[in-house]
């Protein structure tokens, strides 16, 4: 590098510029191979779905009655029929899809953020603790969903200890319970694990500093632990709330497709296309993208989320900065 | 995550015998939260068919017939158990060399366009993952042109080679 000889003089970064060239075409090199992957796995599906969504289904054409083995061009009219306000099941599942998302986060967040406090203030039986955390996270949800079945099914093991019997897996409202209850179960670990990691940041000096001025363990938890630990839960409760809000399987598999209280926006785009019609799961699935966006959006606007990590562009990052601030 | 798995960092000490106390209580809690399922999930594998719906904690008398019905021939759990190493295998490698490459630019490069890389990589996360395997190419149209437009797909629980160990639904129902 033609800079070696100032080196000495100045500090290290110093030719930003030039550097950020050679940087550029080394990172290109290594980000070459992640772009081709999602550009395979994730960005031509969605290009494609979006693409089928302007379609309609193959079949009886109403205008000339002859059968049209080809999908025929129906324009933006799918997003119609999906947005219709007495297309109930769209609204409804809408419902659905945020109640789950949040109920479930906010659980989530409580318990996740007491299970991290209980870890870190363990000494004895951490791997026993970590181990019991991690395993609720590292199964399946689709099993996750046939363990809980069985432990509230009617005859199951919940409802011999409570007092009335509940059919939990059937619809209504305890269908709605029981997802949230194994959703939850199933991710808190998640949260408390990323907690933790924003915890065991927090030195231990601060601690001591306020015991010196005489604070109590809860005062040290409302005002030292919770706003230090603050950053790190709210990415965390973004990452969730993406996953929650795009949630599958758990209430498929535990209650199954088609029913009222627990049908997701993913289900119903699920279930269209099960239909073959895949001009209308498509377009669900790009209603339930716009909602993920927007809500992600008001998220990093008004609660400073960094979902990006500390680094970026100077410019941005000051600006972020004022927004963790505010 | 892991990285709260491996980094023990420093941890504040709460001092006194209550705190202690309530660390303790904490800590049985939540193994209890976290295994409480599990243990019935195992407890239930242990029984016979017959006392299935019994509630004692442990089971009487201790049976394997679940786990030869499971393991037997017929059953292709083999064949599953091996689907889902494959691919959790392959995924994990794929995804280690993709990601420890990408994050390592992310993370210690400055490049242009990197926010708008970054935003790219977390909103690609916001699409929901049925229209990425299912009413699209290529299974979508695979399934559609190789069958008739009322025939139904193949569900891929069914099939040898997309059956994993967590295709429970057929585990339950082999036929």
């Amino acid at each position: 590098m033609s800079a070696s000889a100032t080196v000495l003089t100045a500090p290290p970064t110093a030719p930003r510029s030039r550097q950020n060239t050679g940087e550029g075409r080394f990172a290109l090199l290594i980000l070459a191979p992640g772009v081709v992957v999602l550009l395979a796995v994730i960005v031509l599906p969605m290009l494609a779905t979006m693409r089928q969504a302007l379609f309609g289904d193959p079949g009886l054409d109403p205008a000339t009655g002859f059968v049209n083995p080809t999908a025929p061009f129906v324009g933006l009219d799918n997003f119609r029929r999906v947005l219709a306000l007495d297309n109930g099941r769209f609204w409804r599942d809408l419902l659905n899809t945020t109640v789950l998302a949040f109920a479930t986060v906010l659980l989530e967040t409580v318990i996740g953020t007491a299970m991290a406090l209980v870890m870190n203030q363990a000494l004895k039986a951490r791997a026993l603790i970590r181990v019991s955390v991690l395993i609720p996270w590292a199964i399946p949800s689709a099993l996750s969903g046939v363990m809980w079945g069985w432990v509230l099914s009617a005859n199951g093991i919940v409802n011999s200890i409570l007092p009335i019997k509940v059919l939990w897996t059937a619809d209504g409202v305890p269908a709605l319970f029981a997802v949230i209850f194994a959703d939850t179960w199933k991710s808190a670990p998640f949260l408390a694990l990323l907690v933790l990691a924003g915890l065991q940041t927090i030195p231990g000096e601060v601690y001591e500093a306020a015991r010196v001025d005489g604070a109590g363990a809860w005062r040290r938890l409302i005002s030292i632990t919770l706003p230090l630990v603050r950053p790190a839960l709210v990415v965390a409760v973004l990452f969730r709330l993406l996953d929650a809000l795009r949630m599958f399987d758990l209430p498929y598999v535990l209650i199954g497709p088609r029913k009222e209280s627990v049908e997701t926006l993913s289900m119903v785009s699920q279930d269209e296309a099960g239909g073959l019609h895949y001009g209308m799961a498509a377009s669900y699935a790009i209603a339930l993208f716009v909602f993920i966006f927007l809500i992600v959006f008001i998220f990093v606007r008004f609660l400073g989320a960094d979902i990006l990590g500390s680094t970026g562009s100077g410019v941005s990052r000051r600006h972020r900065r004022q927004e963790a601030v505010v | 995550m892991s990285a709260a798995l491996v980094v023990p960092g420093p941890r504040p000490r709460r001092s006194g015998r209550a705190g202690k106390l309530w660390t303790y209580l904490g800590m049985l809690l939540l193994v209890l939260f976290c295994l409480a399922p599990i243990y019935w999930m195992v407890v239930s594998a242990f029984r016979r068919a017959s006392d299935i719906f019994a509630i004692s904690l442990v089971p009487q008398p201790v049976s394997l017939d679940n786990f030869r019905t499971v393991f037997a021939a017929g059953q292709g759990f083999l064949r599953s158990l091996l689907n889902s190493f494959v691919v959790a295998t392959a995924t994990t490698v794929l995804t280690l060399v993709v990601a420890v490459s990408a994050g390592y630019a992310l993370a210690r490069l400055e490049f242009r366009f990197k926010r708008a890389f970054m935003i790219g990589v977390v909103s690609t996360s916001m699409f929901p993952t049925v229209a990425l395997s299912k009413s699209i190419p290529p299974t979508g149209r695979m399934s559609r042109n190789s069958h008739r437009h009322d025939a139904p797909c193949p569900s891929p629980t069914k099939m040898k080679t997309t059956r994993t160990a967590a295709s429970i639904k057929h585990v339950q129902n082999p036929r």
